[in-house]
């Protein structure tokens, strides 16, 4: 892969996990009333989530099978910025009467998957890349991208609306699961078309799934 | 042992940051945008600080890099949100004295949040020297070609990050504050860097000497804690304004003619009291300070004066009833923790047989069952055996109560962060409609501009449009704005447009309260109902005040 590639879609790939963390807390922060708690705890939640990543990341030592494992974790991430928001509203629902720790815990659960996940990107992807003065480029562009999700989020997506961002962001996710996809994979190239025109459709009827939305935030699935 | 010293100082990095960003939300009430843009720039920091140890300074003693990096970072860090403060109190005092201009343009707080954002910068590129600097130390330690235990060290890192956002949370801001907690932390940064230097036998006079540079100053700044949070609150709510640096020492004498603010820090909100003994000596020119008397604000709003707050709660509660037609014998009250609605309620409806008042905040009830002054306005009103305090967010409340009430006051501070504008959301306000009893009604302290020229008609959404697009949409059909000087929007699903001229007033209220129990038609005859005005905690409407 090209080291302009890799710079890309490093950037990319952290401005997408910030932009979940942020999403995520913010939504966190509807059923817990206070944003400073759901930020506080969730930037503490997402680094040690991020860290355990990483870890778990050394124990993957076949190296040329990094483009397929991104591949997973992008398609996995995708998934959870599309549907998320709507399991963080059953989530709310179903632990309404629990001890407020626990619930707390509970709601968290999707930031420690986008930590974890998010953690496991950057070794494999600095794994393509043998030279170790390039390994810090890319870590420069993760650092980047970061900061430009933190610009973003309160500025632009926040005010766009909670479930058009996590789809924004989910077909972001989706383009660099295809531009890491070696050619000749036309399965999942096609999975990757199927999910990104379904997120697309969210999108369009967004306006059409207020109501649905609203049913199932004041009833619960039950 | 290396990687206990990695833990200490990924959390001491991890609370400079933390406790920044929670001094820019206070004091720009931009919550999410003072948190994501101070995680934004730490972490810009922190990966171009690791970079740039690995590229330049790679070849060098790490020891020597920790000393200098740990001193630079244990006075930024340590003084992080004392910079703030000072940043603030200079831009309060010389540039935002026109408090209506600081809270209508919205550029405004950008000038004070993009500064703030270079230190934090500052903080996380000399943090991100702190890991590199350990790996380092580790390989020589082990005198190994390959970074052994970088894992270990990694995780250590992670893991006081972690930590340093759930004490910095739960323990540090309610214990020490914001400025005291930052500078504890610089001392254990101190602390671990010469605890670093003994037990690497680096430690000579040199280095003790200069290790007293961030000790003394982070004393200093420890001793002005106190100062600079009362200079802080006096010139905010004085309005002080001043046009040349040179007049700054006759605002300091001047303001020691004032008491001291009384503030309560809680988990939920920063409580302001300015005791009716505030003025003690010479009015300082150009102060507007609501006339005499108690003043109480919830982070820096103001919720009641003691001059005022009797036409206020006296206009809500009879207002209300006045409106509907019936006394109501179950209520239910969101907010109001001052426990002053309450006592309205308990002298003026007979009938009233229980008032549940549901609260997020213990400290908010504590203060006003013990502040003598509060307690006297209140009549201890709290402690009425009708009455049924319930410790709750209000927006979790009522998705849990299953009972039904005959009125429902919604008494909240206005909506000038996410967490406030919750609670004027479509969602809010539907699962409110669910415990209203049939023919019952809902009286909310209505968030809406009370003076409406050509030029706010030019600002759109304006507040009033949110509340009625949003009301509207929640299935209120019945919607009466009253209250001349204080507004409050009477809603119903159902009924009829009274007025407040069909009957006398029976109750024994105030010539005041009469004056101001008006239908106030002129402020809402041009709001415009829109879908896209809905306020939902999903897709947020800005308030603009």
């Amino acid at each position: 892969m090209a080291k302009r590639q890799i710079l890309f879609i490093s950037f990319f790939l952290a401005f997408c996990s910030l932009c979940y963390e942020l999403l995520f807390s913010q939504i966190i922060s509807i059923f817990i009333g206070s944003t400073i708690l759901s930020y506080s705890l969730g930037i503490g939640v997402f680094i040690l989530a991020l860290g355990a990543g990483s870890v778990i990341c050394d124990y993957f030592s076949d190296k040329s099978k990094n483009p397929n494992r991104l591949f997973y974790i992008e398609l996995t991430l995708s998934l959870l910025g599309i549907l998320g928001g709507y399991a963080e509203i059953i989530l709310a629902q179903l632990t309404i009467f629990f001890p407020f720790p626990l619930r707390l815990s509970i709601l968290f659960t999707p930031i420690i998957a986008i930590g974890l996940l998010s953690g496991i990107e950057l070794p494999l992807l600095m794994g393509l890349k043998e030279k170790t003065h390039e390994k810090f480029y890319v870590l420069g562009a993760d650092c980047i991208g970061m900061f430009a999700a933190a610009l973003l989020f309160p500025l632009f997506f926040f005010w766009l609306g909670l479930f058009p961002t996590g789809i924004i962001v989910a077909l972001i996710n989706l383009t660099i699961a295809h531009k890491i996809l070696p050619k000749k994979t036309y399965i999942k190239k096609t999975i990757i078309f199927c999910i990104g025109a379904a997120a697309l459709l969210l999108w369009v009827f967004d306006s059409q799934l207020f109501l649905l939305r609203q049913n199932l935030f004041l009833e619960g699935i039950l | 042992m290396i990687c206990v010293r990695v833990i200490i100082l990924s959390f001491c990095s991890m609370s400079y940051q933390l406790l920044t960003a929670r001094a820019l939300a206070e004091l720009t009430n931009l919550h999410i945008l003072s948190y994501s843009l101070s995680f934004g720039f730490f972490l810009l920091g922190m990966g171009l600080g690791g970079i740039y140890y690995g590229k330049s300074l790679n070849n060098e003693s790490p020891l020597r890099n920790f000393f200098y990096a740990e001193n630079i970072l244990a006075i930024l860090g340590g003084l992080a949100t004392f910079f703030i403060f000072c940043l603030f109190i200079f831009m309060n005092i010389y540039m935002f004295s026109d408090r209506h201009l600081y809270l209508t343009k919205p550029t405004l707080p950008y000038m004070f949040l993009l500064p703030a954002q270079l230190l934090i910068f500052s903080i996380g590129f000399f943090s991100g020297f702190e890991l590199p600097v350990w790996l380092k130390i580790n390989k020589e330690k082990t005198n190994t070609t390959i970074f052994r235990g970088t894992g270990a060290l990694l995780g250590a890192s992670y893991i006081g990050g972690f930590l340093g956002s759930i004490f910095t949370t739960i323990f540090i801001v309610p214990l020490f504050g914001l400025v005291t907690g930052c500078i504890l932390m610089g001392f254990i940064n101190v602390l671990i860097l010469i605890e670093s230097l003994i037990s690497y036998r680096n430690f000579n006079i040199k280095k003790g000497l200069l290790l007293f540079i961030p000790i003394i100053i982070l004393y200093i700044g420890g001793t002005w804690d106190k100062k600079l949070t009362q200079l802080h609150l006096k010139t905010w709510y004085l309005k002080t304004e001043m046009t040349s640096l040179k007049k700054t020492k006759k605002l300091f004498t001047l303001l020691k003619d004032y008491g001291e603010v009384l503030r309560i820090r809680t988990s939920y909100q920063n409580i302001d009291i300015i005791p009716s003994d505030f003025l003690k000596g010479q009015r300082l020119p150009h102060l507007t300070l609501y006339g005499k008397g108690m003043a109480f604000y919830l982070n820096r709003q103001p919720q009641f004066f003691s001059k005022f707050w009797r036409t206020y709660h006296e206009s809500m509660t009879v207002g209300g009833v006045h409106l509907s037609g019936k006394e109501p014998e179950q209520v239910l009250i969101l907010g109001g923790g001052d426990g002053l609605l309450v006592s309205q309620i308990i002298r003026f409806f007979k009938k009233i047989k229980t008032i549940t008042l549901v609260e997020i905040d213990p400290i908010m009830i504590e203060t006003a069952n013990n502040y003598i002054p509060l307690r006297h306005l209140n009549q201890s009103a709290l402690k009425n055996k009708k009455v049924n305090i319930i410790i709750d967010d209000a927006f979790t409340y009522v998705a849990k109560d299953k009972k039904t009430y005959d009125a429902i006051f919604i008494d909240f501070p206005f909506p000038i962060s996410f967490d406030l504008s919750r609670l004027y959301s479509i969602e809010f306000y539907i699962r409110v409609k669910a415990l209203l009893a049939q023919n019952g009604f809902i009286v909310l302290d209505a968030p809406m501009w009370k003076y409406i020229d050509n030029e706010a008609l030019n600002i759109k959404p304006m507040p009033q449009d949110i509340l009625y697009s949003t009301l509207n949409h929640a299935g209120y059909k019945n919607i009466i704005a009253f209250g001349q000087g204080e507004p409050f929007l009477f809603l119903q699903t159902k009924g009829k447009k009274n007025n407040f001229t069909d009957q006398k007033i029976k109750y024994p209220v105030s010539k005041e309260t009469i004056e101001n129990l008006k239908i106030i038609d002129n402020i809402v005859k041009d709001v415009e109902i829109k879908d896209e005005y809905i306020n939902s905690v999903f897709k947020p409407v800005r308030f603009k005040y």
